[in-house]
């Protein structure tokens, strides 16, 4: 695959839509679309990776482009566009929290390559630890992967290698310099194909201490031969801190990627094939390139020997000498005898059934999500980690193994905890008590203060809003005072003498001035409401066409009241349902065989069905409310 | 918050910050005078830290820590950032070493900084630390400073509501290899302590001072002379050595033919550290890094010295970056004595260090700063009783020149058989210190007591090789192993212990050795000519060893035998490397001995030193000024502010400028030393989980990024009924531990009983955002006249004093519009 061919199902997602990208580590599988997906899709959102991943992940894609041998037209994207993408991503130190729109994430050592990033994601309390690649083993120069401190909610884990096991460290290195000491001092030429980056430097590093330690090998030189593993050294020289202790430790004494027993190779024209050698030569799997011409040239040779010491894909080079063929096919169409020795021990530093489940095991997340690795593998694990899990009453897993395109969906109902601070918070809650105030939520945070301290505790300001409304008037004042008092019941006097006013509501003050008429209130939706009243009754009495030019006001009595309620529920629940009692204090209501009485006293209500009480109850308030005067409790802005 | 130093001076820091029952140490600062006031401070509180919190890796905010924890038993998590820990480690190795060079050194040693930095807990920045025990609830972050590599502005939070800032000596200027802190970040925290070091104080442009640097140096080189550059150990001298490499760089500079080199004892370690920390310096230099694999410190025209004799091979005229700033101890001094007489030099000042050391006094009298060099200037460097002193060293010298002679005898004796055992244990360089450390126990007591006797001698030997080959082993693990056999017995102020001091000396030795120096045999050869005199003259200073002095040595040209002791000094480690080598051979074996004998300290002579050289201060301290210290108060905005750290003068300006604008709601605290401070705030808060019925009830208003919405809710509290899902989390609150409160909806009776609750207007409109949508989006008319938003000519909207909106018009339907308008600008509760 190749080309547009080789991306990833990006149709399925609108990349407007995604706020943040992060990568794990550099592998082309990791990132290898990165600079088309920032330049030439609509993505806006943030783009974060460890600082060694984006140093090597420049050098690497570009390497990529040389080696291409796609068309232009077909190029995803050009060098200058891996440039430019340069520009839009994001560092991130381990263990450094950032916040983007409320998502909080931070990301975890990995191990697997230098550095590879676990990422924990928090979005509303709900944690979800992204593994990327990793590896619980510690090797030679990176830690093993951490194990966080926290309960992820969500696991999403690689299942690369399944229900496979790795042989043990300390075996395979010895078995690796074992075998490469074999092949030199019988006087072969020992290749070793591995991918650029990763491996390629634990092998040096393995390779460097097995030829200081044995100085009888001092006269077989060992070289790697890629210029990227080359340029990308000194990022291995600077980022110390990201690989492990031991690394640390030396590297005070001095810098352990200086190799002192191994040269780089540029091309091979340089290589001056005269003896028994080591050679680490890209790429991997031996499709083509350098690794390939070596191998060509050697494979004839029975004292020669290859250690093919990664994963390798079916249907390459690499995949096929494993099993010991008779003849090989070189890229020019020729055929050749295989000679030389195969032997193929797995360096691969990606977790293993043991190391996933110990992993699982200590973080217990509710939920795993598989991904990565082939579907018949990765249903083994899953069912190994059901089995695993089942007796564990601490751990209920449930285990997803997604395909491609088909998304999980997980439902979460945390509770909502707000934090209730400032004036609210100082008396302690007592059970049954109300409590009132402004919930603020800000990043999927809740808390709750009173207005008071809006200004402490957030960026937020109150602020109030005066109206000054004019309104021509030119009738008499004393018609206008009489009219309000008929809206608004009492009526005060407000101002002083140059500017004598009057207050309704106890809200809204009325001052005339000239011809005018100002009102002046402070906004609040209750407030508004009465202002609109009030400019009713301005208008009316500016237009003459007021209703009662009477000085009394409307008396409302009891009796009135009684009558009016009555006659609601009689059409409500009919004629013959509703009784008045002897005293005229109490109405008794029939609703399907339920009684409700009333009393008309208090208003008051009671019934034993709960439903028919509350209805009547509403009824009977809204008559009551309706009819008689406002007992008003003006707003307070 | 109780201040042990670091109030109303410019000296070291520590203060003592208790929040409940947690209580931290914030930096753990020593003068360079190392004074035991300081001390007696610390070791009152030593038993309560629970953790100390470091901001930078120099002296004044680590230096103590070595002797707390070497002998007062200080066993508490200290939190540093990475570069914090590599290079304050350099820090502490370099000034031990410096001091030790030219004096007596015993207030701690280097396995003291081995111990005090195994404590270490390394940080990331914006690393989120939740603390244990009785810091349960707290979280400690370390923010990006400036100033130095990894520096770090430590925030305090608890429960992620109530956040203590503590910053000191941020820069916010951008650099050459940092970036700025990112103070602004913060807002209104519960408290902010912070300096007022440098409220007197502006920065000056980076280009000038760049440019005075250069004008300097090619001056002095142009004539021949050599300039000397006074910077730290690991810090502010990265920025300096960057600098200058990029000036060498600069073909149009002129300055490549001339040589550059970077002296103190551990000048390729720091780089090394340097360069492997890339990813904390500025963000130009990560691209860089990033881009094209160009690790800035892979510094191409600076020579790394470790000593003297390094430098001496780098031609002159050169400029050296040496260390220590202060000039008190340390390469920089020994080349200010040996260049300052000279006309043609230049000596250059970068920081000002705290008051009474020779670098301030030259930066404070502003005289010598000018430019005629003719300027002669007397400097004390020493005190007044030298001369004296030195009538009692002769007295004494004769007095025991008998008794001096047997003690060699005696010496050689005793040198002889740790060195036999020695050649058994191998060539474990952990050995060979342990053994001379030994040897030179040995010694002392013979200078003491003239009457150890042999076969304690050999069980001493014996003993060594014991804990040497215990050493040896850890050696693959440590840089410096602590030698737990001697540590426990050892008190720095018991005067037996004196010739102890030269244990470090093999450590350069050592740490020569690593970087694979080649020990040029030719070398040893001028030691072997004149042991007769090392002898001699170690055996007269013998008699000095009772008398303690804290400070300052220092060579005249006048007196000869001062010249002899600093040839002495020279050929040191040289003597020492020869005799662990070639240790057969008896002559050889005595001068290996005679080092570590010598207490150069004793020396003191009071010289007066013409000061001919050009002395000029270059600020590249970069620390925030007053100008940027008072605008990120403005933008912070603290709760509470406590000042320390400056002087008087500049506290109380500082403190007039945020009373004056209002910038601290509660209270300002400027405490002295031993003053105990009580910031507490009330602190109310709770949590309450809030019912799904209750939520969904809720409508929020969206303002800004924040929504908000009103809420009344009735408290319950204990188990939720059944039909609500219980959370993963836990939740404590305060006051009454596992209890969880409930909000739940209100009853519609209740509801109806309460009064309605005031109408509330959230956000702050700005006029002018909202003349854009008036016009933008509603197509009315609006422009301002007077400061007053008019719309379509009927509709003002105005603000008053007190900063309230007021909405002012007749009658229309222009009116409602733009009052709804103004509405919508709102969040309306």
């Amino acid at each position: 695959l190749s080309g547009r061919a080789a991306l990833p199902f990006i149709d399925n997602i609108d990349p407007e839509e995604l706020d943040l990208l992060l990568v794990s580590h550099f592998h082309l599988d990791h990132c290898g679309a990165l600079p088309w997906f920032l330049n030439k899709t609509n993505f806006k959102g943030r783009c974060y990776m460890t600082h060694a991943t984006k140093a090597i992940y420049k050098w690497l894609l570009a390497d990529c482009i040389r080696v291409s041998n796609v068309s232009a037209e077909e190029m995803l994207y050009t060098e200058a566009e891996l440039n430019a993408s340069m520009s839009h991503i994001e560092t991130i130190n381990f263990h450094q929290e950032i916040e983007v729109n409320g998502i909080k994430f931070w990301c975890y050592h990995a191990g697997h390559v230098l550095g590879a990033a676990m990422f924990m994601i928090e979005i509303a309390g709900v944690k979800i630890l992204y593994t990327g690649d990793f590896s619980r083993q510690e090797d030679r120069h990176l830690m093993a992967a951490e194990v966080p401190n926290l309960r992820p909610d969500v696991l999403v884990t690689e299942a690369t290698y399944g229900v496979h096991v790795h042989e043990p460290r300390e075996q395979r290195e010895n078995r690796f310099t074992r075998l490469v000491h074999d092949i030199v001092t019988r006087g072969g030429r020992c290749l070793i194909p591995v991918f650029a980056l990763g491996r390629a430097q634990e092998l040096l590093l393995i390779l460097d201490e097995y030829w200081a330690s044995h100085p009888e090998l001092h006269d077989f030189p060992i070289y790697y031969a890629s210029s990227l593993a080359k340029k990308c050294m000194s990022v291995y020289q600077t980022y110390i801190d990201a690989m492990n202790d031991r690394i640390r430790k030396q590297s005070a004494v001095s810098n352990p990627f200086k190799f002192k027993h191994i040269a780089s190779l540029k091309t091979i024209d340089d290589f001056d094939d005269i003896g028994p050698c080591v050679v680490l030569a890209s790429p991997g799997m031996m499709q083509s390139g350098l690794s390939r011409e070596l191998f060509e040239c050697w494979c004839t040779d029975r004292r020669n020997g290859v250690i093919i010491a990664g994963y390798c894909v079916e249907g390459t080079l690499a995949k096929m000498i494993l099993s010991e063929p008779e003849e090989i096919t070189t890229m020019g169409g020729q055929r050749l005898p295989l000679k030389c020795s195969v032997d193929y021990i797995s360096f691969s530093a990606h977790t293993d059934c043991n190391q996933t489940t110990d992993f699982i095991r200590e973080l217990r997340p509710p939920h795993v999500i598989l991904v990565h690795g082939e579907s018949t593998e990765m249903n083994r694990l899953r069912l190994h980690l059901i089995r695993k899990f089942e007796d564990d009453p601490e751990c209920k897993l449930l285990v997803y193994t997604p395909k491609n395109t088909q998304s999980v969906e997980l439902r979460f109902r945390g509770e909502k905890t707000a934090k209730v601070v400032g004036q609210l918070a100082a008396e302690k809650p007592v059970e049954g008590n109300i409590l009132s105030g402004i919930l603020v939520r800000r990043n999927f945070k809740l808390h709750m203060m009173a207005p008071e301290d809006l200004q402490n505790f957030t960026t937020l300001t109150r602020s109030t809003v005066t109206q000054h409304l004019g309104i021509p008037f030119t009738a008499a004042p004393r018609s206008l005072v009489l009219n309000l008092s008929q809206v608004a019941g009492e009526l005060e006097q407000v101002g002083d003498k140059q500017k004598p006013g009057i207050r309704v509501f106890g809200a809204i003050n009325i001052f005339l001035e000239n011809k005018m008429i100002v009102l002046e209130w402070e906004s609040s939706p209750v407030n508004d409401v009465y202002a609109d009243a009030v400019v009713t009754v301005i208008l009316k009495t500016e237009s003459g066409d007021c209703p009662g030019n009477t000085d009394t006001p409307i008396q409302v009595n009891k009796k009135h009241v009684r009558t009016c309620i009555q006659e609601t529920l009689e059409e409500m629940y009919g004629a013959s349902m509703v009784s008045v009692s002897e005293d005229q204090q109490q109405l008794t209501v029939t609703v399907d065989e339920k009684k409700a009485i009333v009393d008309l006293e208090s208003y008051e209500v009671k019934c034993d069905d709960e439903e028919i009480q509350s209805m009547i109850e509403v009824t009977v308030k809204h008559m009551s409310a309706c009819i008689q005067p406002l007992k008003l409790t003006p707003s307070i802005a | 918050l109780q201040v042990i130093t670091g109030a109303y001076d410019e000296g070291a820091l520590a203060y003592l910050l208790q929040t409940d029952d947690f209580r931290f140490l914030l930096d753990c600062g020593w003068d360079e005078n190392f004074s035991l006031d300081i001390i007696e401070q610390y070791k009152r509180h030593i038993k309560t830290i629970d953790a100390v919190l470091i901001t930078y890796p120099d002296i004044y905010h680590l230096g103590a820590l070595p002797y707390l924890v070497g002998h007062c038993g200080l066993k508490c998590p200290v939190y540093a950032t990475i570069p914090v820990n590599k290079m304050g480690q350099m820090f502490m190795y370099d000034l031990h070493q410096s001091r030790s060079h030219s004096e007596d050194f015993t207030l701690f040693t280097l396995d003291h900084v081995d111990a005090a930095f195994s404590l270490f807990v390394e940080l990331k920045y914006d690393q989120s630390f939740p603390l244990e025990g009785n810091g349960q609830g707290l979280t400690i972050t370390p923010l990006p400073a400036g100033h130095m590599i990894g520096g770090a502005i430590w925030k305090i939070s608890k429960e992620g509501e109530e956040e203590i800032v503590y910053a000191v000596d941020y820069n916010h200027k951008k650099e050459r290899h940092l970036n700025s802190s990112n103070l602004t970040k913060i807002s209104r925290p519960t408290l902010l302590i912070t300096d007022a070091l440098n409220t007197k104080y502006s920065q000056g442009q980076r280009k000038t001072k760049d440019a005075q640097l250069l004008t300097t140096i090619l001056e002095t080189m142009r004539r021949d002379g050599n300039v000397l550059i006074c910077v730290d150990t690991a810090g502010r001298v990265l920025e300096l050595a960057l600098l200058l490499e990029q000036l060498w760089r600069n073909e149009q500079s002129g300055l490549f033919a001339y040589s550059l080199a970077l002296l103190n004892n551990f000048s390729h370690q720091v780089i090394e550290f340097a360069r492997s920390q890339v990813e904390w310096m500025a963000d130009k230099i990560v691209r860089q890094f990033e881009e094209s694999r160009a690790n800035p410190f892979q510094l191409r025209y600076v020579k790394l010295c470790h000593n003297l004799s390094d430098l001496e091979k780098v031609r002159a005229p050169k400029v050296v970056l040496a260390s220590q700033p202060d000039l008190e101890c340390g390469f920089a001094r020994d080349l200010f004595i040996q260049w300052a007489e000279n006309d043609k030099n230049s000596i250059i000042l970068t920081t000002r260090t705290s008051p009474g050391t020779l670098a301030r006094e030259l930066i404070d009298k502003p005289n010598v700063t000018t430019i005629e060099v003719e300027v002669r200037r007397k400097v004390p460097l020493e005190g007044a009783e030298l001369e004296e002193h030195l009538e009692q060293q002769r007295i004494q010298n004769e007095k025991k020149a008998a008794e001096a002679q047997a003690e060699k005898k005696k010496s050689r004796k005793s040198s002889r058989s740790t060195g036999d055992e020695r050649m058994d244990v191998g060539t474990g360089m952990e050995d060979e210190d342990e053994n001379d450390d030994d040897d030179d126990d040995d010694d002392e007591d013979d200078d003491d007591e003239n009457q150890v006797n042999n076969k304690s001698k050999s069980s001493t030997g014996d003993h060594t090789i014991d804990t040497g080959l215990a050493d040896d082993n850890l050696f693959v693990t440590s840089l410096h192993t602590p030698s737990g056999t001697r540590a426990p017995t050892q008190s720095p102020f018991a005067p037996k212990r004196k010739a102890f001091a030269m244990f470090p000396h093999k450590e350069e030795k050592y740490t020569c050795d690593d970087y694979g120096e080649i020990i040029n045999p030719a070398d040893y050869m001028v030691v072997e000519t004149k042991p007769s005199i090392a002898n001699d003259f170690a055996s007269m200073n013998f008699g000095d060893s009772d008398e303690r002095q804290p400070l300052n040595e220092l060579f005249t040209n006048n007196s000869n035998v001062s010249n002899m002791v600093l040839t002495m000094m020279q050929q040191n480690s040289i003597g020492v490397l020869a005799a662990s080598q070639v240790q057969q051979h008896p002559l050889i074996q005595q001068v290996q001995h005679q080092p570590s004998t010598i207490p150069f300290k004793t020396l003191r002579e009071k010289r007066e030193l013409k000061i001919n050289a050009k002395v000029l201060y270059v600020d590249f301290e970069a620390r925030s000024d007053r100008e940027s210290i008072e605008k990120l108060l403005n933008q912070i905005k603290p709760k509470n502010l406590i000042l320390i750290h400056g002087t008087q003068d500049c506290i109380e300006q500082l403190e007039k400028y945020c009373t004056a604008k209002q910038i601290v709601q509660g209270r300002i605290f400027a405490p002295r030393v031993g003053e105990i401070v009580d910031a507490t705030t009330e602190r109310n808060l709770y949590q309450i989980k809030l019912k799904d019925s209750l939520l969904s009830s809720i409508s929020f208003a969206k303002t800004r990024d924040v929504d908000v919405a009103w809420v009344d809710g009735v408290i319950t509290h204990g188990a939720p009924p059944p039909t609500t899902p219980s959370g993963l989390a836990t939740f404590t609150t305060v006051g009454q531990s596992n209890t969880e409160w409930y909000l739940n909806p209100v009853t519609r009776e209740a509801k109806d009983q309460m009064p309605p609750h005031p109408c509330v207007f959230v956000n702050e409109p700005k006029l002018l955002d909202l003349k854009m949508i008036l016009i933008r989006q509603h197509g009315l008319r609006a422009e301002f006249v007077g400061g007053v938003l008019t719309c379509e000519d009927t509709v003002a909207i105005k603000r008053n004093e007190a900063g309230k909106i007021i909405l002012e018009g007749s009658l229309s339907d222009t009116y409602y519009k733009v009052r709804r308008i103004l509405y919508d600008q709102y969040a309306i509760l």
